[in-house]
């Protein structure tokens, strides 16, 4: 605990201190706005941090995320649209309590519930990443490559709706991966004699499109970029946090904020996930289900508890394994990279002060995006009424001067607007961009280490089944694409049968 | 056409064209350990998955239909390459101003002269402030 303390101390410099309240105020500007994400904050202010140093620059990108998650609520709550697409459970319970006059008491029990689930995150990320990265120090390739096999099925399984959807996703991100020169060899792949295309497509260009601007694009085939919400600030009613009601629900609490904390272990699942499992269990376990969706604070307390535990969960993965736990957490990791450090289990040997640095900066975040969102949430209702015609052009500048930052060459700019493209029509045809994202970063650290396992096994695959982690990450990905296909085979037996009673029923009417 | 029979196949043919393309791969090593063989299994993986997806959409008669494709988001795409057109011939400050001129007066669909002068000002502020601050503060070459 002394390293974490002296990481904590070393926050409050005027260094870095300002910069993750402006973190914070930007994440949460971001979050609660519609159509902008915590993701997109961070990877539109991923360049900012080249010449920042590592600690200094992951704190700004942490305190980016927290304010991001964070501020989703806002528009939940008073618009009935999810900031960002972790606060979609928040809206059930939020928005009915608006319509009852009571959007303050909903605001702030959801900024409370943010506290209190970033906190039990933040402790379980304390508590296991040290001694995760231990056990993860003997892992040899096999086990990596096993890991990343294991890690794109779970996601292809429980991210996306269809199966087949979810890992042609997945695949299809690895494959971009591939491009350019070979991670162990140097052999080039699909360059189609372009020079450029040596290299590859980088990977803040590849996430700037995917994860910026097909957002952008989808706002304007949709039509909806003129859409503008108005929110009256005076309506907002009676704002407190009612203490007495908060230690009732002590236990809704722990089981929603560790609810999302496991969601964001596991690799690519996303907040929206954690909050909508979060509170479907309190609606289970509560002793008044039929309340849940007419504006009741338990729901909100489920939703929110659980997607800001997500963040300290996602974050574990990434730390002692180097595979992240979302989205954002894909960007964070870049963002490592930048700075030319390799998560991993080593990393806590090699840099325990980044580490440290992390974790402290995750708990300062938490503390910080609670005193500037409690106190200024009639502010950051105001943000809502900005048009998006004043938003989305600047971020697409902002897109461009980030791709050509991280090398400086216009193909960077390009592959930006391409990524952008693609990632609009995946989703338009029902491909999860998680999936897509994870594909790519996993791709190389799969290649790399199957590559190694077949020089270390003199070229033999049979270690992969005779070693115990691999084993056992093999056999878990095989279950899991067992079980995904048979719920999926089940619900489409479900459908047939309901078609055929509706049709016996439709020939009895006649 | 058929949403779903359109995405598997798009990627079914993409996925063969690829794989067509990764012959040209030098192998410098035995043929499971090679650079060649990881984006080869993945591009089988792809025809079978992509192949099985199509199969199955076709027997079933699944998946919704094919979604028009809005005239404001070519406007937009138009738009984004035309800036990055620009940046080349007029620079930084100059293409960025033009490229949030236009594409705020676009979205805001007010053409009032009022309007136009607010949206000239404010596209040359930004583009302004953006190029002093990433290169007098943050040390950015822009394109």
């Amino acid at each position: 605990m002394d390293m974490f303390f002296t990481a904590l101390a070393g926050l409050f410099t005027l260094k870095v201190f300002p910069l993750m309240v402006l973190g914070i105020i930007v994440g949460l500007l971001f979050g609660s706005v519609p159509g902008l994400t915590a993701t997109m904050a961070v990877a539109l202010i991923l360049p900012m941090t080249y010449g920042m140093e590592t600690v200094t620059g992951m704190s700004f990108l942490i305190a980016l995320y927290v304010g991001g998650i964070s501020g989703g609520l806002i528009s939940a709550i008073l618009l009935n649209i999810p900031g960002t697409p972790s606060s979609i459970a928040t809206c059930f319970d939020g928005n009915p309590m608006t319509k009852k006059g009571e959007a303050g008491k909903a605001l702030a029990t959801g900024i409370f519930a943010s506290l209190v689930g970033g906190m039990v995150g933040n402790l379980v990320l304390i508590f296991l990443a040290p001694p995760l990265s231990e056990f993860a120090i003997k892992f040899t390739p096999f086990d990596y490559c096993a890991i990343g096999c294991f890690a794109v099925t779970v996601l292809a399984s429980l991210a996306s709706g269809s199966f087949i959807k979810g890992i042609i996703t997945g695949f299809l991100g690895m494959f971009a991966s591939t491009f350019g020169m070979s991670p162990v060899d140097g052999v080039l792949r699909f360059t189609f004699g372009f020079e450029s295309m040596t290299a590859g497509f980088s990977f803040l260009p590849v996430l700037l499109g995917v994860f910026a601007l097909s957002d952008i694009f989808k706002e304007f085939a949709d039509n909806t970029f003129r859409d503008r919400a108005v929110v009256k600030v005076s309506s907002l009613g009676k704002y407190t946090v009612d203490m007495k009601y908060m230690a009732k629900q002590w236990g809704n609490f722990l089981r929603s904020s560790l609810i999302g904390t496991f969601i964001g272990i596991l690799p690519g699942i996303g907040g929206s996930t954690a909050s909508i499992l979060a509170y479907s269990e309190a609606k289970r376990a509560s002793k008044y289900p039929e309340k849940f969706g007419t504006g009741i604070q338990d729901g909100l307390i489920a939703s929110e508890s659980a997607n800001n535990g997500m963040v300290g969960g996602a974050l574990v993965t990434l730390i002692t394994l180097g595979i992240p736990g979302d989205t954002t957490t894909a960007i964070l990791l870049g963002g490592l990279m930048i700075h030319s450090v390799q998560p991993g289990p080593l990393l806590m040997m090699t840099n325990p002060e980044i580490i440290y640095g992390i974790f402290a900066a995750l708990f300062l975040s938490n503390i910080l995006f609670f005193v500037i969102e409690y106190s200024g949430v009639r502010l950051f209702t105001k943000v809502l009424n900005i048009p998006k015609y004043l938003l989305f052009p600047v971020i697409i500048v902002m897109c461009v001067v980030g791709a050509y930052a991280n090398n400086n060459v216009m193909f960077d700019v390009y592959t930006m607007l391409g990524f952008g493209f693609l990632g609009y029509v995946m989703t338009r045809f029902g491909f999860s961009l998680p999936c897509f994202v994870i594909g790519f970063i996993l791709g190389p650290m799969v290649e790399t280490n199957y590559q190694r396992a077949m020089m270390f096994g003199d070229g033999s695959l049979v270690p992969f089944v005779t070693r115990p982690v691999s084993a056992f990450f093999l056999v878990m990905a095989v279950l899991s694409i067992f079980f995904s296909l048979r719920r999926e085979h089940r619900l489409a037996r479900a459908a047939q049968a309901a078609k055929l009673n509706d049709a016996c029923m439709l020939e009895k009417d006649v | 056409m058929n949403r779903d029979v359109l995405c598997y196949g798009t990627v079914l043919a993409g996925s063969v064209f690829f794989l067509f393309a990764a012959k040209d791969i030098a192998v410098t090593e035995a043929s499971l350990a090679s650079s060649a063989f990881f984006p080869r299994i993945l591009l089988g993986a792809l025809v079978a998955l992509s192949a099985t997806g199509l199969y199955k959409t076709v027997r079933a008669g699944a998946g919704g239909k094919g979604q028009k494709i809005h005239s404001p988001l070519l406007v937009m795409l138009g738009l984004c390459v035309g800036f990055i057109a620009l940046l080349h011939l007029a620079g930084f400050v100059i293409a960025t101003t033009a490229f949030i001129f236009t594409a705020s007066l676009y979205m805001s669909a007010d053409y009032s002269a009022k309007n136009i002068a607010l949206m000239a000002g404010l596209g040359f502020t930004i583009a302004f402030g953006i190029n002093y601050v990433f290169i007098n503060i943050l040390m950015f070459i822009l394109p």
